[in-house]
């Protein structure tokens, strides 16, 4: 098949019927979803907002915030959906410039217009207002915003870039198994984050429908892969260790699982590919970009790698005051593509990850960096993940203490011979005796995105 | 167009791709451009394949873009598909 260009208008013109949003039992059609967008974008032209402004959300997603991204998208807005649960959601509003927020809660203290999705429909019914919607879109195509917490816990808004031209939908590409040829995609972590907003929003504009699972298990993921014959999906790197564990293979062959936003360790990422076959494709970058991807076919022949730099994106690996050579850790700093830059970025950024590229230009992500932690102790992160039986690792030297830390989360019994491998570890790195707490796959907090949550680590309470 | 010698087509064939790529960004472009400065994403790969295949008949992976340093060199390899497709007529280069 080759590749070629689609919008969700295209779908809702030539298969109306075909189901667009799965969410629990309720579902829309493309026809739907696309006559919601409409009248999304007659009340959103009817507020009169200028070109570019940004609007907020915390519709959870379904039918009315996919309806709300792509009217964004398509008339030239941002959308920054950030979740009610921020404590500090009026602040994030703020920073990111939101001009208006779309909210089906009781409008909170913000200082910008609240309107709830029905009464965006009221605004955009009102005949004065047809006269304001866009023939074709806005000029330039919209742009999404994100909230990212990092490792630190820190909230920080990050606007995409906006492309440079009028919204044309994607380049569907028969590796990521979505069109209109192909199965729904399964958003099995529906948060307001790159990683999981990016694959769906892409499957739906492709021709696929995105089903919404919010309540995670693995048994219930592979449910869902089954009852609707799902070509593609995205999990984190915390559910993978779920679908590892659970072992049991769907009877509908899944195409692609995307995963992304935090290192996979080597062990959970073969043991899914056993269970799953060969269709884990992982996503590394930021929220301002895509820096990599690899396949699992590419990952099984260099295993570890989160794949060579996308085309267009640079990747330079750098100490304090020089750039590494191959196989040398240090920090990893990338210049996005052009077109994900931004007219004021610097060219090149650090992602605040430490790694390596090995001869033939392979990236290899060993952990976080902080202004508190050198490069040993991201060194001795990495060492921790290769270990048998380890699903997920964090170092740490929490403020106003002297050691090291070592959060471990494993999949099996035999904490004592971890700890002495550990020591043994830290030791040829010329670390002192750390600190290690032990747990199994899940049990120390995260970050919505999936990574373990640094800030939420510094009370261990079972040190080995 | 483009079938008297090879010379002749890769100076037609990069003439082309100028024009395509001039239609796809919105503005001017010289041999020299690399199509990552110009802004290109995938979306620009897909329309600038399909408009070349439509008038120069030659079906591309878009990702073959991606490859070439600059337009110059992008013009190249369409040049040796095309030429490949006379002389092996049936084959598509991915």
């Amino acid at each position: 098949m080759k590749a070629f260009l689609w919008d969700p208008w295209r779908t809702a013109k030539a298969q109306p019927e075909r189901k667009a949003i799965y969410v629990n039992d309720r579902c829309c059609t493309f026809g739907e979803l696309i006559d919601q967008v409409e009248h999304f974008r007659r009340g959103i032209g009817a507020l009169g907002l200028k070109d570019g402004s940004v609007l907020g959300t915390d519709l959870p997603p379904g039918p009315e915030f996919f309806a709300l991204t792509l009217a964004a998208l398509r008339d030239g807005y941002g959308l920054f959906a950030v979740s009610r649960d921020w404590s500090i959601r009026s602040a994030l509003l703020a920073q990111a410039g939101a001009v208006v927020d779309i909210t089906d809660e009781s409008c909170q203290p913000n200082h910008i217009p609240c309107l709830s999705p029905g009464e965006l429909h009221i605004v955009g019914a009102a005949p004065a207002s047809q006269t304001r919607l866009p023939r074709n879109g806005g000029a330039r195509s919209g742009y999404l915003v994100f909230v990212t917490s990092g490792t630190t816990g820190q909230p920080k808004v990050v606007v995409r870039s906006r492309p440079w031209y009028s919204y044309r939908g994607v380049a569907v590409m028969p590796k990521y198994a979505a069109g209109p040829g192909n199965g729904p995609h399964i958003m099995a972590f529906p948060a307001f984050h790159l990683g999981t907003i990016g694959p769906a929003l892409y499957a739906l504009q492709a021709g696929s429908g995105v089903v919404v699972q919010h309540s995670w298990t693995a048994a219930g993921f592979r449910d869902l892969v089954d009852r609707h014959a799902a070509d593609s999906a995205y999990v984190t790197t915390r559910q993978l260790p779920d679908l590892a564990r659970d072992a049991i293979t769907p009877r509908y062959p899944i195409k692609v699982m995307f995963t992304g936003g935090s290192s996979v360790g080597r062990e959970v990422k073969r043991a899914v590919i056993e269970v799953f076959g060969p269709v884990v494709h992982e996503f590394y970058g930021t929220s301002k970009g895509i820096i990599s991807e690899v396949s699992a076919a590419e990952w099984l022949r260099r295993q570890g790698t989160v794949g060579r730099p996308l085309r267009g994106v640079h990747a330079i690996i750098r100490t304090c005051d020089y750039e590494c050579c191959a196989d040398e850790i240090g920090n990893i700093w990338v210049q996005y593509r052009t077109i994900d830059r931004g007219e004021s970025s610097p060219a090149y950024e650090d992602t605040g990850d430490l790694g390596y590229m090995d001869e033939d230009g392979y990236l290899f992500v060993v952990a976080r960096t902080s202004p508190n932690e050198d490069s040993k102790l991201g060194l001795l992160e990495h060492l921790i993940r290769t270990l048998p039986g380890v699903t997920d690792a964090a170092t740490s030297i929490a403020s106003g203490q002297e050691f090291i830390t070592c959060y471990v989360e494993h999949s099996q019994d035999f904490a004592t011979e971890l700890t002495l491998q550990i020591e043994n570890l830290a030791r040829s790195l010329g670390i002192p005796r750390p600190n290690i707490v032990t747990g199994a796959p899940g049990h120390f907090p995260r970050t919505p995105s999936g990574k373990l949550w640094r800030a939420q680590l510094d009370s261990p309470q079972d040190v080995s | 167009m483009i079938r008297e010698n090879n010379e002749s087509s890769a100076i037609e064939i990069l003439a082309e791709v100028k024009r395509i790529a001039a239609n796809v960004f919105a503005r001017p472009v010289t041999e020299e451009d690399n199509f990552f400065d110009l802004g290109g994403d995938s979306v620009s790969a897909v329309a600038l394949a399909i408009q070349l295949e439509e008038s120069v008949g030659v079906a591309l992976d878009p990702e073959t873009i991606f490859e070439a340093d600059n337009l110059s060199e992008f013009a190249r390899t369409v040049t040796s598909v095309l030429i490949n497709n006379q002389t092996h007529p049936g084959r598509r280069l991915n």
